[in-house]
């Protein structure tokens, strides 16, 4: 196993930037989730590490190693695509044993390791099926055997469960975390699904428009996003963003929306608006806003939307003018379409983004923590 | 109004215990089907069969050229011909011309498939100039390149000895030793564009996905051919390979315009030596007889053609 260390690799198709001086550094041994929306440049990303396209700019190594110019087939790479990419004409054994083959593995030690991959992915049944003779999900899974057979410097994955049932991909989850751990895999894991992301990455890359916007834990780009999208994009229901000017009220700092609500601001947070351009984006996740069915000062009112109980608990859609909030509450909260209900943000979970920019306002003590990560060079260009 | 029959039928039982339905039931059942296809029976009744008839009832009679009786010699005609030597030295030219155009169109028309596949400046041009031969007619070719390979006034044969790379002109479509291989690599010329042009429509199928899996995984360039390209163009190759065996079983033009099937029959070949029999000899009986025994031959050759076609593609569908 080997780190692998992208520095400002940039590809055009054309006119098209899909990836834009990406630099991203994945230690030995670490797992590192590159999430993103469609077409944002995640495979374009993978296929430029397997050196299957060639780079406009930038540099990749595999160690220490300038990879830049070495063939695929040398890089000593596994790879699961997208879309399986299965060899149609081979039995599953077959398929699961077709790379060994190719680095000259003896034939005793392909058979046991196409046993041993096909008993961790439970497919043992199915080493003499042809890949058309298996479901989307099974071949997913040989899909991954294929890469999981070798002992490669690392792995590269494009959404390899996205095609497996709910019950199985969590079920796959914990097996390729622990296989992640028992061999101290290095991998580079691209997902749409951010529980994936959350629940097995020890880093997590979130790209948009082929620039990489943020990279870090998971928690902490939960915690701290560093732009407008990172913030909408992580975490599941999106965070509320509003827009909103700074203005003061009795005597203190307080944010106006564009509907004309008014929220108070406590003093350290009034500290970072005044650092911005006049305007915010306010960027607050459900569990953050307080709920309330009577008039509260200070407190923001709204209209009840839908009520939406999942069983642990009930997210409450809100109107707030002509925008949509989302809250939680607790599993038995009922309002009726239209109810009166009042709002409080949290000051201590409050997301302040400059509106022009779309960087997030540091916030002081956080700032002196280092908690707020992130490449300058996405910062800069993320407006 | 075969749908609404159709929705009448009741309800089929359990897929495996049913029995096959009957011949005439299924014919029955699908009689608006042969109603749609009569037309174009019709013709080829017309048209193929009642030669076929022809043909078979003219081959136990002896046609003299002189009179226009017919004199009935029951299978006197097959036995002379199944029992002639010429009979066996044509076969054995037919096949070699088969044979040997087949496999070496497929093999240079596969090379140049994967040339012309890649991209490379004026690919455009080569791919244009390859073709040709494919669209020249047969008769063009064949004179063409009586000229060029002609013993004493060929190009080929004059400019060689004006360089003194020869010392006495190159014989080869009088040589009964070397006219087998002239008028097969003429044929060959000829034909390979069309392995090409398959080729190159199956090379462009090739899933790119695939392509970059066996790259990761480690395969070269020739691995990469034999694990991916081949397996991917198996049912073109078969097709290509078939249609040209059977073309080839089939040839006439270009030999006989070339050759004649000369010198003392070295290059002839079943359909010239037919031709010959029956338009030049005039004795049609005999060369009905003749017909006969390819239409034989051809028809088995064709059952294993059909059941490699369509073989292919059941395996392909069986289910788990
Ligand atoms: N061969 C190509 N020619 C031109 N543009 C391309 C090509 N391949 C990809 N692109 C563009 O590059 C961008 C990134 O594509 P990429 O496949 O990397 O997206 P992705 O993040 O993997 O998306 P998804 O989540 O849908 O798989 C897209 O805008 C796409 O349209
Ligand atoms: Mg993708």
């Amino acid at each position: 196993m080997a780190g692998v260390t992208l520095r400002e690799i940039v590809k055009e198709y054309g006119d098209v930037v899909a990836v834009d001086h990406v630099s991203l550094e994945v230690q030995d041994g670490e797992f590192v989730a590159l999430v993103g929306p469609s077409g944002c440049g995640k495979t374009t990303t993978l296929n430029l590490v397997a050196g299957l396209l060639e780079l406009t700019d930038g540099d990749i190594l595999i160690g220490d190693k300038l990879i830049n110019d070495l063939d695929p087939k040398d890089r000593d790479l596994a790879m699961v695509f997208q879309n399986y990419a299965l060899y149609p004409n081979k039995k599953v054994y077959d398929n699961l044993a077709f790379p060994l083959k190719m680095r000259g593995t003896p034939k005793g030690e392909i058979a046991a390791r196409v046993r041993k991959t096909a008993e961790i992915l439970s497919i043992e049944h199915l080493l003499d099926r042809k890949p058309k003779q298996l479901s989307g999900g099974q071949q997913q899974r040989v899909a991954l055997g294929r890469a999981l057979v070798r002992n490669p410097k690392a792995f590269l994955m494009d959404e390899p469960l996205s095609n497996l049932d709910a019950k199985l991909r969590v079920q796959m989850r914990a097996e390729l975390k622990r296989f992640h751990q028992e061999i101290g895999a290095t991998v580079l894991y691209v997902t749409h699904d951010q529980m994936e992301a959350v629940t097995m990455a020890d880093k997590m890359a979130v790209m948009s428009g082929g620039v990489l916007q943020q990279y870090g834990p998971p928690d902490e780009v939960y915690r701290h996003p560093v732009n407008v999208f990172v913030a909408g994009f992580v975490g599941s229901p999106s965070m509320n963003l509003l827009r909103a000017a700074v203005t003061a009220a009795d005597g203190q700092g307080a944010l106006r929306g564009t509907e004309g609500w008014l929220h108070p601001l406590s003093p350290a947070n009034a500290r970072r608006a005044a650092a911005s351009s006049g305007d915010v984006m306010v960027g607050i996740r459900h569990n953050q806003v307080h709920l309330s069915r009577e008039e509260r000062p200070g407190w923001v009112e709204t209209r009840v939307y839908t009520v939406e109980p999942t069983g642990d608990l009930t997210y409450v859609h809100l109107r707030l003018g002509g925008q949509l909030l989302v809250a939680s509450a607790d599993a038995e909260w009922r309002a009726a379409p239209d109810d009166r209900v009042w709002v409080e943000f949290d000051q201590g979970s409050l997301h302040l983004f400059d509106a022009q920019t779309e960087l997030a306002l540091p916030l002081a003590d956080a700032v002196a923590s280092g908690a707020t990560v992130g490449s300058a060079r996405a910062m800069a260009t993320a407006g | 109004m075969a749908l609404s029959r159709a929705r009448v039928l009741p309800v089929a039982p359990p897929r495996a215990r049913r029995p096959r339905p009957g011949l005439f039931a299924s014919i029955v059942r699908h009689w608006a089907d042969y109603l749609y296809v009569a037309p174009a029976l019709l013709v080829m009744v017309l048209v193929i069969g009642y030669p076929v008839v022809y043909t078979v009832y003219l081959s136990f009679f002896e046609t003299p050229p002189r009179s226009g009786d017919w004199v009935w010699t029951g299978v006197g005609n097959y036995t002379e011909t199944l029992g002639s030597a010429r009979f066996w030295d044509t076969t054995r030219n037919t096949f070699y011309w088969t044979v040997g155009s087949t496999a070496l169109a497929f093999v240079i028309g596969f090379g140049a498939a994967l040339v012309v596949q890649r991209q490379f400046v004026g690919r455009g041009i080569v791919r244009a100039i390859l073709l040709i031969p494919y669209v020249i007619s047969h008769v063009a070719a064949a004179y063409v390149w009586r000229w060029f390979l002609h013993s004493d006034y060929g190009l080929v044969s004059g400019t060689l000895l004006d360089w003194g790379v020869i010392e006495r002109p190159l014989v080869l479509f009088d040589s009964i030793r070397w006219v087998m291989p002239t008028v097969i690599l003429v044929n060959v010329w000829k034909e390979f564009p069309f392995v090409m042009i398959m080729l190159l429509a199956g090379l462009q199928t090739v899933p790119d996905q695939l392509m970059r899996a066996a790259k990761v995984d480690g395969a070269g360039a020739w691995n990469r051919f034999w694990h991916v390209t081949v397996p991917h163009l198996k049912g073109v190759i078969l097709i290509t390979t078939l249609l040209l065996f059977v073309v080839n079983l089939n040839s006439f033009t270009l030999v006989y315009l070339m050759t004649g099937g000369g010198p003392a029959g070295a290059s002839q070949l079943w359909i010239t030596e037919i031709y010959n029999i029956a338009f030049r000899s005039l004795r049609y009986g005999e060369a009905s007889a003749y017909s006969v025994v390819l239409f034989l031959i051809m028809l088995s050759m064709g059952y294993f053609y059909v059941k490699a076609l369509t073989g292919g593609g059941k395996s392909q569908r069986r289910p788990a």
